[in-house]
């Protein structure tokens, strides 16, 4: 199902005012896709997740699910499931009645429950009662998130990963026909946070749920989702696929949002068609008017060229092994340090000079209000 | 770590936990345990003079005098009707209330501290207003059902009755009404209270989350709310029974100090404490003070077999963490 916000705005009351938590946002989710919700916290990924769900209502604006009005539709008939950021798992029932929850409380489901079996029983010739049938899909959904082995316990005996598995299991047992996940990773380690990933990647392709997946690890977002929108203060700041988002980005601020090992930012100028900073002329050929401006290189996008444009004189200061890349930490001049990755540190020592350059296409310039102006 | 250290030296840490517990633990045996067996004692002697000490040996006839006595049985009848039937039905008003309260933004911190109110008015005064609402000639509730046309109901009044049984009957009805919506308005405040604080501790995404999955209102409160803040209700039912099993200013300030309307001679609306202190009487007189202290051990029965009970039924439907 197709997921579309039109101009939406979603405003809390507070003692003094009111804050705007999702302000005029337009974004279309298609059918079937994978799409993160990205964006530093607080910046209402939350919110959009809970509209979508129907627990919180927009202000202004309106809602489609495809070619239907949701804006103001009540919850329960929305067909939606969705993961809390805290999994909220009901404390007091055990695994089992927690993923059965959605299948014995809902009108709408136990009537599609019904017709299934229906339809199960004239092509089996059998004769599964229902709540036979709902032990079933039980046991399936929790064999398919591995936890067939908890069924019996309640959610405070489970570890956080296991309480994860559960609460993917109950949101997707009812097969909803759009799946929220809030930062559905954030309690696990490293490891089992990789595994679960792709594995809600491989339920999701296999479902074909249209799904929307917050999160603020961007290497979580890019690696598993089809399209990223990226957030700030309640504003859409881009969308799209995620390699592309992170190649071209819109802004300064998503440039410096994405990125491993943070993005390279150098204070200049733009004088007679220049790009100037800490004096040297970086860039001989730029068309755009004088005016103070930012360069954003990616650290993964430099390296050693004697003769490349643009070309920075730099002086390595620091050299720092991160797993299988190294961090070069370079001197541009007394305020700029230039950071480059590489996959080995070559034959560099502290106090050497290198002449660096950036791979075509991968320099981008912003104006002093962080619009990108300008991208080679 | 510490399971081996516990292990080594088991005892001292103990010892420690026995140290710290010991100022409590005296003064429960000063003021708990020694009077109840002191109590205990008295109630078994027989023509007992308390300021002399002397006593005619040992006996259960005030035991076997006091389940025989109809005013005793009057006051157990008063004190189960309290217990039993006001008391879950302001648990029941006191719950909507909350529930009510919780889902409303507006006006809540006031309409809370309306609510509370009855919880710092005192117990007697509050129960001469309500006396002074129910009284038949210028009542505040006789006054209303005149503006639609009724006749002044009598509700304390004692007129007739020593002499008819039903007119008893009336006049017993109507005084357990009154007492009934004292016992309501009176027990509502903390109750209220304490629903409201459990309410608010319950994490607002459980609620969220069933919605989402289709979950109807009523199911939200039966299946997640209720289980949720049993450990609050289970509170609230076990103080509440307990306050409700020694209640007396309540009665005395609706009916006066011989617990009925003006010309019941029966102590028609007595509860236990109430036969308590009158069994005390003149406490001078040889074996009052026994008398007193047999049915004040009743009631201390009754209070431990209802609580344990309580605890053994809420099992099966408190949900502790
Ligand atoms: N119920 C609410 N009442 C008032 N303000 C709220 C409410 N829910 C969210 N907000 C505010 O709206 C803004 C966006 O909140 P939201 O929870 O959507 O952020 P988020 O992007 O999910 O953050 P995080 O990554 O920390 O989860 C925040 O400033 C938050 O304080
Ligand atoms: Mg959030």
């Amino acid at each position: 199902m197709e997921v579309r916000f039109e101009s939406v705005t979603k405003k809390f009351p507070m003692k003094k005012g009111e804050i705007t938590a999702v302000n005029r946002l337009d974004l279309t989710i298609d059918s079937g896709k994978l799409v993160g919700l990205l964006g530093p916290s607080g910046c209402g990924k939350s919110t959009c997740l809970f509209m979508i769900a129907g627990v919180c209502q927009p202000t202004s604006g309106k809602l489609w699910f495809d070619d239907r009005d949701v804006t103001t539709l009540s919850p329960e008939k929305r067909g939606v499931g969705m993961v809390f950021q805290n999994y909220a798992l009901y404390p007091h029932l055990t695994v089992k009645q927690n993923i059965e929850f959605p299948l014995v409380n809902s009108k709408e489901i136990r009537k599609q429950l019904e017709t299934k079996l229906a339809i199960h029983n004239k092509t089996g010739n059998g004769k599964t009662k229902l709540k036979e049938f709902v032990q079933q899909e039980v046991l399936r959904t929790a064999r398919l998130v591995e936890i067939e082995d908890c069924l019996d316990r309640k959610p405070f005996e489970l570890s956080g990963g296991q309480q994860q598995r559960v609460a993917i299991a109950r949101t997707i047992v009812k097969q909803p026909s759009i799946l929220l996940l809030d930062e559905p990773l954030s309690n696990l380690d490293a490891r089992l946070r990789v595994q679960t990933r792709e594995e809600i990647r491989r339920i999701q392709q296999m479902t074909g749920i249209t799904t929307v997946f917050v999160t603020h690890d961007q290497e979580e977002a890019l690696n598993i989702c089809d399209e990223i929108a990226i957030m700030k203060k309640g504003i859409l700041q881009q969308f799209g696929n995620p390699q592309a988002v992170y190649d071209y980005p819109a802004n300064r601020f998503t440039a410096g949002f994405l990125g491993g090992t943070p993005i390279n930012m150098l204070d200049g100028e733009i004088s007679d068609g220049k790009f100037i900073a800490g004096g040297q002329v970086i860039l001989p050929d730029v068309p755009i008017a004088d005016q103070p401006v930012t360069a954003g290189f990616r650290p993964e996008n430099l390296y050693v060229s004697e003769n490349g444009t643009p070309r920075f004189n730099l002086e390595v200061v620091e050299m720092y092994r991160h797993g299988g890349i190294t961090v070069v930490t370079t001197k541009f001049d007394a305020d700029n340090a230039i950071r480059l990755v590489k996959e080995r540190s070559d034959n560099m020592t502290i106090g050497d000079r290198l002449m660096v350059t950036v791979a075509p296409g991968m320099l981008y310039l912003f104006d002093s209000n962080g619009a990108k102006i300008w991208q080679q | 770590m510490a399971a081996m250290k516990r292990d080594r030296n088991p005892l001292s840490d103990d010892r420690k936990a026995y140290f710290y517990l010991l100022p409590a633990f005296v003064l429960l045996v000063i003021f708990t345990v020694y009077p109840v067996i002191n109590t205990i004692i008295t109630s078994v002697k027989l023509d007992y003079r308390f300021l002399t000490g002397v006593y005619n040996g040992f006996s259960f006839g005030h035991y076997l005098d006091i389940l025989r006595d109809k005013t005793f049985q009057r006051a157990c009848l008063n004190t189960a009707f309290i217990a039993f039937i006001c008391v879950p039905a302001s648990l029941i008003t006191a719950l909507v209330t909350a529930l009510l309260l919780n889902s409303i933004k507006a006006l809540r911190n006031f309409l809370t501290t309306l609510y509370y109110l009855p919880q710092v008015t005192n117990i007697i005064a509050a129960g001469m207003v309500f006396a002074l609402l129910f009284h038949t000639n210028s009542g505040f509730i006789n006054l209303v059902l005149g503006w639609f046309g009724m006749d002044p109901v009598p509700w304390i009044s004692g007129v007739g009755i020593a002499g008819s049984a039903d007119l008893y009957t009336r006049s017993y009805i109507r005084c357990l009404f009154i007492l009934f919506i004292y016992s309501l308005w009176q027990g509502l405040s903390l109750k209220v209270i304490l629903f409201l604080s459990g309410l608010q501790n319950i994490n607002p995404q459980y609620r969220q989350a069933a919605e989402i999955d289709g979950t109807s209102q009523w199911n939200i409160f039966r299946k997640i709310t209720f289980p949720l803040l049993s450990p609050v209700t289970m509170y609230v039912l076990i103080t509440s029974v307990i306050t409700a099993l020694k209640s007396y200013a309540s009665v005395v300030a609706l009916f006066g100090d011989s617990y009925g309307p003006i010309g019941d001679n029966s102590k028609m609306m007595i509860t236990i404490v109430g036969y308590i202190i009158d069994s005390l009487g003149d406490y001078l007189s040889p074996g009052a003070i026994s008398k007193a202290s047999a049915a004040a051990f009743i009631l201390l029965l009754i209070i431990v077999i209802l609580t344990a009970l309580q605890f053994y039924f809420s099992k099966k439907w408190v949900h502790y963490k």
